[in-house]
Parts: C-alpha cells; structure tokens; sequence
C-alpha cells in the first residue's frame, strides 16, 4: 500500500490528506508534501489522517519536523481523524500531547481556532 | 437380469436339465441290448455242443449195440461149429473115397480124402410149414451122432434158422424154420464154397425187401426176407473140411433195431459193404436218403480214406449235414448217419434263446418300469420345481405346482428357502445403498497437512451400516467442532439413530452455546422421543485454531487421546455426563485444555479397544497407548493407518465385532514460519510488510498484533539498513527475517551483515519534553520494546541477531 497525497485550502487553514502508510521509505514524500503546506498562507495546518493505516516513527519525524517549523511561524498544527494503529503510535511516543488532536477535519479547524 | 440369463444360457433351461438321465437309461439299454446278444451266442453254442455230444452218445450206442448183436450171433455159430466138430471127428478116420470134388474143384487139394457123402434124406418140407429138427435125417447125416443140441432161442435171439452143409454143398439139414423154397439152398451153397478156405467166416447179406410207408412206419415180411442175412462158418477137421455151418439172422429184427432208433432231423442207416441197407432208423420228417447220406459220407470224410473202415464214430459239419460214419467191428458193417445242421442249430436256439429272451425281456421290462417310475417320482417333479424357481426368480408367479405327496415338504422348503433368499438380496441391495448413503455422510474433505488443524477420520463398519460415526466442521466464530459418537448397537436400528444424532449434532452446535449445552439439547431432543431406547455416547470438543484451546464435554464416550511430539499419550480428563437419549434432563459438564503444538487428539469408538483376538483378548487402551507413544510426528492419516494395522494384526483374523472408527486432529504450528531477505533498500520494507501481513491472517494473528510486529520489525529494521548498510562486507548488505508462531508465542529473528550495533542499549527517548526541544531518535526500538516482550540481542559469526518474541493477545488492548 502505497501513500498518496492531497494538498488543499479549507477556508484559511491548509489540508493535507494523507491515505496507504507512512514509513522510512516513503517518509521523504510526507516530508515534502508537510514543507510545501508549511510554507502556504493558511492560519492553520491540519493533518487529516482518516485515510493512514499505518506510520512507523519516520513518519511521527516528519509530524515533528512539521509541528517545529509551524510553531515557528507561530501556527498551530492540527490531526484530524486519527485511526486506531496510527494513534497507538502517537500514545507510544507521546506526541499526541503535542498536537491537536480531532475528529473530523472541521472539528480539529474548529478546536484549533 | 435373470430373465435375460435363463434365456441365455443353455444350462438354465429346464427342458434340456435331464438329458444326462435319459443318456444313461439309453446306454444301460444299449448296454441290455449287447449282453443279450453275448449271452444267445454263447448259450446256443453251448447248448449245440450238448445237442451234438448227446447226438454222438446216442449214434455211438446204437452202433454198439447192433456190434454186440453181430458178436452174439459169431458166438453161436463158434459154439455150433464145436459140437459138429467133436461129433463129426470119429468120420476122419474113415477111408477116402473117390468122386466129385465139391464146388467145382476148386477144393480138390483139401479133399485129399473121401468120406461118406451126406445125402439129403427128406424132401424139404411144404412151404410154410415149421418142421421141427428131424433128428433121422441128422443121424443119418452124421452118422448116428445128434449134434444139435443148441437152443436157438436162447443162444441168440435172432437167429432165424441153422443150416448145416455138405463139403461139396450138396448136402445140407437144418434147425428152425426150413427154408421156404429150394432157391435159398441155391444162394447159400456157391456162398460156401466160396468160403474163406482160412476157416473164417463169411457174411452173406441178401438184400431185404423192405416196404416203407410215408409215414415212416416199415413193414418186414418175414417170410419174404428169406435168409437175408447169413454167417458162413466152414467146418474143418484137421485138413478135412466137413462142411459148412450156416446162420441166417432175422433181418427184420436188424430192420426193427435200426427202425427202434429215432433221430430228430436225422437218419442212421446201417450198411452192408458199400451199399445194401441192413436197417434204417425212423424218421418223422423227409431227411437225406441212402444215396445221398452216403455220398456225402464218402466225398467229405477224410479224403484220402475209405470212411467206412475207420471204426471210431464222430460227428462232423458236412454240406449243411452234420455226418457219423462208424464201422462196426465184428461184422462187415457201417453205420452211418446224416443230421440236419441248421435244424439242430435253430432247435438249439429256440431252446436257448427262447429262454433267454424270456429273461432279457423280463429284465427289460423292469428296467424301463424303473425308468418310467424315476421319471414320474423323481425327474419330472425336478424339472417343474427348476422351471418354478426359474419362473420365480424372472419375477414370474407360476402356477401351483402338483408335486407327488413324497416331495412336497422338499419343494416347500427350496421354495421358501428361495424366496428367503431372494429377498435377503434385495435387502443387501437395500442395505448396500444405505451403507453409501452412511458413507456419504461422514466426511471426506479433510483438511491439508499444512492446516492448523490437520485432521483424518476413518469408519470401518461391522456390518453392512454402522452405529459409528465421526465428524468436524467449522463454527461461525472461527472455532473447529470434532465430534465422534458410537451409538448402541449396531446395523440399520444404529444407523438410523447415528444419522439422527449426525444431524441434531450439526444443526445445534452452531448456536454459539458451548459443547455441554449443545450436548444436553441434543440430549433432550433424542430423549424425548425414544421408544427403542437408543442412546449414543458422544464427544464434542471445540478447537479454537489458533490458541490450540479446546473445550470438551464428553457424553459417555471413551477418552480421546492427546499424544504430545514427545510421544506421551494422556487421556483426556473426564468431564460430561451419560450417554445421550436415555433421560431427558441432564447436565453435562465441559472442561478446556491446551493443545500444544503438534499435539495429536485421538478419538476413536470402543470398536479400537474392544477388538478381540482369536482367544478372546481385548485389544484394550495400554497397547493403544504403547502404539500411539511410537507414532510422534506422524500425520493424522497415518495415525489411523498405524491403529488400523495394529488392531488387524491383533485380531489376527478374528471376526470384527464392532464398528471401528477414528479422528485424529493435529496442531500445527511448527509449519507457520514465514523468512524473508532484505538488501540495502528501505524500499523493500512495504512489501515485506504487506507480506507479514498475510502471514499474519493466515497464522491467526489479530490485527492488533500484526500491526504490533509490523511496526517493531519495520523500525529495527529501517535502523539496520540506514545505519549498518555501510559496513557490510563488499558483497552486499543481506538482512535475514524469519518469524514463527509457536502456541501463542510469535518469535522474530532479524540477521544482518552491517556494522555491528546494539539498537536495545540506546537510552530511552525523551517522551515528555515540548515540541521544540524533542528529539526524534531511539523512538523506533522504543516501539518494538514496548510492543514485543522480550527483546535479545547478540553479535555471532559476524551477524547481528536481534531477537523479539511476542505472546499474542488476540484482542484489542494495547
């Protein structure tokens, strides 16, 4: 199962959709796809993952990577619909206290704004 | 069928079934028929033996008879010869005389004397007057001397007259009757003086007139036959001759001893020289004359030999005629003889032969009754009872056989014996169907030796159907039910229940109830209606595939098995109740155990343990065991080929007395190991992991845990080949993978080449710092710490062997 990814605007906030799996040897096209969103306009950024089964901790990297460079720019970065294996890998590691984490995207857009 | 087959083959058809019988009547018949034809030959043979050695008996004492006759008669003429001779003596002294030689001169040189001459003193006396011996003319014959003084009567009786002549033959006396006319004295006389000078003496023999009449009846005139036949003895004194004694026989009296002999089909004559007849016997019938016996006589009888001098009498086949020729040995006579051949050979026969045909018919006549009666009491009644059956077995109804009194118990019982069996053929027919449709009913798709749970069965039934039964079949949960049940009895009452108990089985268990509540509903269920009082011991065990957990209740049955690879066998502990379908209202308890990995279940009925050898040994469960410790490793086919075997070879040919049937279930585990390689490239992790997941479903693993092994592995891994990829040897980076599930345990073994490192001695990450000052590394093996529970690592032989094992949890807690 390969990824794949969308790119869009939802009212201010920048969307990127990410469906298959996130591990070491695709992480580099999350990584970009994350960069490009960073460097848009939006007044947020929201991951939504309904459609990631998978992410290994190259993926949680990029989340960070991402997470940095948006707090920098003093934006808040969101994860909507977060499935079961991804958010056990988000418990694991902590980071799901370092994110917004929501249902829907327009929930995670609302409890971010 | 068997229409066709009547029909076909000549050897069921009724009508030609007795043709051997009627083969041996015609051969004894035959047989009859040759010895009645020996037996006529041989008995007219031997009967015209004894006709002919009777016949020569009979030829042979007549011409005995009729030689004694001419002794007797030479004996009185010698007697008569000595008295004149004494008497005549005192005469030879006297003077010779001269005068006339008698017979012409031609004795000249015996008269070299002359006595006194006789002179006939009497005329002859009238024709036809007896004259008694004048003793004057005697005296003065003979000088005084009464020489006669011989009873003719008694010396011989038939001696007709005695005469007494002259040398010269002129003279002549007599005793007896005087001859009738002059004209004997004229034949005697040239006779005598042609008597043998010897001294012997000579037959003279006038022929005999004699009459026959046609009815064989002759007639002798006495009279007429006047000195027929004579014996001329010359009497000599010294050199003088005296004279001649004269005898003439009775020829009627030879004709009447000849006439006394009777010849059936035949006639003796008896001959004087060549050819005048002396007497001829009677006859009833026209036979051979004179003539023709004789010719026959002289043209057959040895050749080369005048016949009637040869003296012995036998009698041979001449022309039809059997012959006897015989000379007589004190007269110049022959008897001769001529018989009919074919009439004393067709008498022999009808003597013979009537007899024996008499016999032979009265045998044959018994024979064809005995024939008649077999047929009637014995043959006939067959066919109709092979025709009535043949009629039968084409599905026919025949009509009412009549059989005799005597058979028809017989034909009752081959009737009904018949039909019996007619009947049971169509009921093994009937139980051949039932047996398929059982044997359908069991399964046949067995699950493959690399299935978790590998299982084989086999039924082997007593009978035509069996009681038994075995049976496996997949729950909506995932789970595996093993059932195996042996029901009371055995036969079709068995299989009935057994499809019954089958079906209750199959339709129960599937409603997620455990194994004791299905078992106490079927139980109810075949309770309640139960007249027969059937019941069905049954274990029902449920496999959870995966886990190798099984929960059981067993209803009576035999304890299964549970033979570890080590090769120990343990019963299953006890937990159930009774059999099932005696009382309604039972509880039945269950228990659970572990099947480890290949472990085998054994489940068998007590056809196994109770199988008996010739001496009536049980099989029973400590050989059972003893076998099944010898089986470790084997599939489950070969578990049941092993027990089939030995219970065989245990009966050694005793009759199987109960059902035999077996499941074996085994665990596999040790088949569920998945290998992978890996080169330098992270490229290849998505599809070793779409891999691991397959192998995953496949070994049963819930996705919680798949994901759990996914992600440990894709971490240390990703570590290995971005961190280690550089110090591999110059041949390349190769990164080993296998995994393993063992029970509940899943083992991962990861080897590679790269640069040796510990990845479990990193510190622990920071998990609690802000976003801004975390760091991402140690985060990946700090998954697989925390998603595995034991982690090892060892550096050997230039590898690093990282070693993670996993208890399964099977559900969703993280």
């Amino acid at each position: 199962m390969s990824l794949t990814i969308h790119h869009s605007q939802q009212g201010a906030a920048e969307v990127i959709r990410a469906e298959g799996r996130v591990d070491s040897s695709n992480a580099g096209e999350f990584e970009a796809a994350a960069m490009q969103a960073v460097d848009a306009d939006g007044a947020a950024l929201v991951f939504d993952l309904g459609g990631l089964t998978y992410m290994s901790s190259a993926g949680l990297r990029v989340l960070l990577v991402a997470l940095k460079a948006n707090k920098a720019k003093g934006r808040k970065v969101g994860l909507a619909d977060v499935q079961d294996n991804v958010a056990n890998v988000l418990k694991m590691s902590g980071f799901g206290a370092m994110f917004t984490v929501g249902g829907s995207v327009s929930e995670t857009l609302a409890a971010l704004s | 069928m068997i229409r066709d087959r009547a029909q076909d083959s000549p050897h069921d058809d009724p009508t030609r079934l007795f043709a051997r019988f009627r083969a041996i009547v015609a051969c004894a018949f035959l047989g009859l028929v040759v010895v009645a034809g020996v037996m006529i030959t041989l008995g007219v043979n031997i009967e015209e033996r004894r006709d002919k050695r009777i016949l020569t008996e009979l030829l042979r004492g007549h011409a005995y008879l009729l030689d004694s006759q001419a002794v007797a008669f030479r004996r009185v003429a010698d007697m008569a010869a000595e008295k004149l001779h004494s008497q005549l003596a005192p005469l030879a002294r006297m003077p010779l005389t001269t005068g006339e030689v008698a017979c012409g001169g031609a004795a000249a040189a015996n008269m070299r004397r002359r006595r006194p001459t006789f002179a006939t003193t009497s005329a002859l006396p009238p024709s036809g007057v007896p004259a008694p011996v004048s003793s004057a003319s005697w005296t003065a014959a003979v000088g005084g001397v009464d020489f006669i003084a011989i009873d003719l009567e008694t010396a011989a009786p038939n001696i007709g007259r005695m005469m007494f002549i002259g040398p010269d033959g002129e003279a002549a006396a007599w005793l007896g009757a005087p001859p009738s006319t002059s004209a004997g004295l004229e034949i005697i006389r040239p006779a005598a003086c042609a008597a043998n000078p010897s001294g012997d003496a000579l037959w003279v023999v006038e022929p005999t007139e004699v009459e026959t009449s046609e009815d064989g009846e002759f007639h002798c005139d006495a009279q007429a036959a006047d000195g027929a036949i004579r014996l001329i003895r010359p009497v000599d004194i010294g050199a003088w001759r005296a004279g001649y004694l004269a005898l003439e026989l009775d020829a009627c009296a030879i004709w009447r001893m000849n006439a006394d002999l009777a010849i059936e089909n035949g006639r003796a004559f008896l001959l004087a020289g060549s050819d005048t007849i002396l007497g001829a016997s009677a006859f009833s019938q026209p036979v051979l004359g004179l003539a023709e016996a004789k010719g026959l006589a002289l043209s057959t009888r040895r050749a080369a030999e005048d016949p009637f001098v040869q003296p012995a009498g036998d009698l041979y086949e001449s022309a039809g005629q059997f012959m006897f020729v015989q000379r007589l040995s004190s007269a110049p006579w022959t008897m001769i003889a001529a018989i009919d051949a074919g009439d004393l050979r067709s008498r022999a026969f009808r003597e013979t032969a009537g007899r024996l045909v008499i016999l032979l018919a009265l045998i044959a006549g018994a024979l064809a009754m005995t024939v008649a009666l077999t047929r009637r009491e014995f043959i006939d009644p067959a066919k109709a009872l092979v025709a009535d059956i043949v009629a039968r077995g084409a599905g026919e109804t025949p009509p009412v056989m009549n059989a005799p009194p005597g058979w028809r118990p017989y034909f009752q019982r081959i009737r009904s014996v018949f039909r019996e069996n007619t009947e049971a053929a169509a009921l093994r027919q009937e139980l051949a169907i039932a047996a398929r449709m059982q044997a359908s009913i069991l399964p046949t798709d067995f699950p493959g030796p690399d299935a978790p749970l590998a299982i084989w069965g086999a039924a082997t039934p007593a009978r035509e159907v069996g009681g038994d039964f075995f049976d496996f079949f997949d729950l909506p949960d995932g789970r595996t039910a093993v059932v195996i049940a042996d029901v009371s009895g055995k036969g079709v009452p068995a299989a009935l229940f057994m499809v019954l108990s089958r079906t209750l089985t199959r339709a129960t268990a599937p409603d997620g109830a455990g194994p004791a509540d299905c078992v106490a509903k079927v139980n109810r269920l075949l309770a309640a209606e139960n007249p027969e009082t059937m019941f069905v011991t049954l274990f029902y065990g449920v496999i959870d595939p995966l886990t190798g957990q099984m929960t059981y209740t067993n209803a009576g049955h035999n304890a299964p098995y549970i033979v570890a690879p080590d090769g120990t066998a343990k019963p299953l502990a006890p937990a159930g109740g009774p059999a099932l379908g005696v009382f309604e209202d039972v509880e039945y308890a269950e228990a659970t155990v572990d099947l480890g990995a290949d472990d085998a279940l054994i489940l068998f009925t007590d056809g196994v343990t109770e199988a008996m050898d010739p001496n009536d040994q049980e099989y029973g469960e400590p050989r059972l065991e003893a076998l099944l410790a010898s089986a470790t490793g084997a599939a489950p086919a070969q578990i049941i080929k092993l027990i089939e075997d030995d219970v065989a070879s245990f009966a050694d040919g005793a009759p199987q007395a109960d059902d035999l049937t077996m499941m074996v279930i085994r665990r596999q585990v040790a088949a569920q190991t998945l290998k992978a390689t890996l080169g330098a490239n992270l490229t290849e992790i998505p599809a070793f992991a779409e891999r691991l997941e397959a192998w995953g479903a496949e070994a049963g693993l819930s996705d919680v845990d798949i994901h759990a092994l996914s992600l440990s592995l894709d971490e240390l891994m990703t570590n290995a080949i971005e961190y280690g990829a550089a110090g591999a040897p110059a041949a390349g980076f190769i990164l080993d993978v296998e995994l393993s599930r063992e029970g509940l345990t899943v083992t991962a073994t990861l080897r590679d080449n790269g640069t040796p490192f510990d990845p479990l001695s990193a510190a622990p990450p920071d998990l609690e710092s802000a976003a801004e000052s975390r760091e991402i590394g140690g985060l990946g093996v700090h998954f697989a710490k925390t998603l595995t529970d034991t982690q090892t690592y060892r550096f050997e032989r230039g590898l690093n062997v990282l070693t993670l094992t996993k208890t399964l949890t099977g559900d969703d807690a993280t």
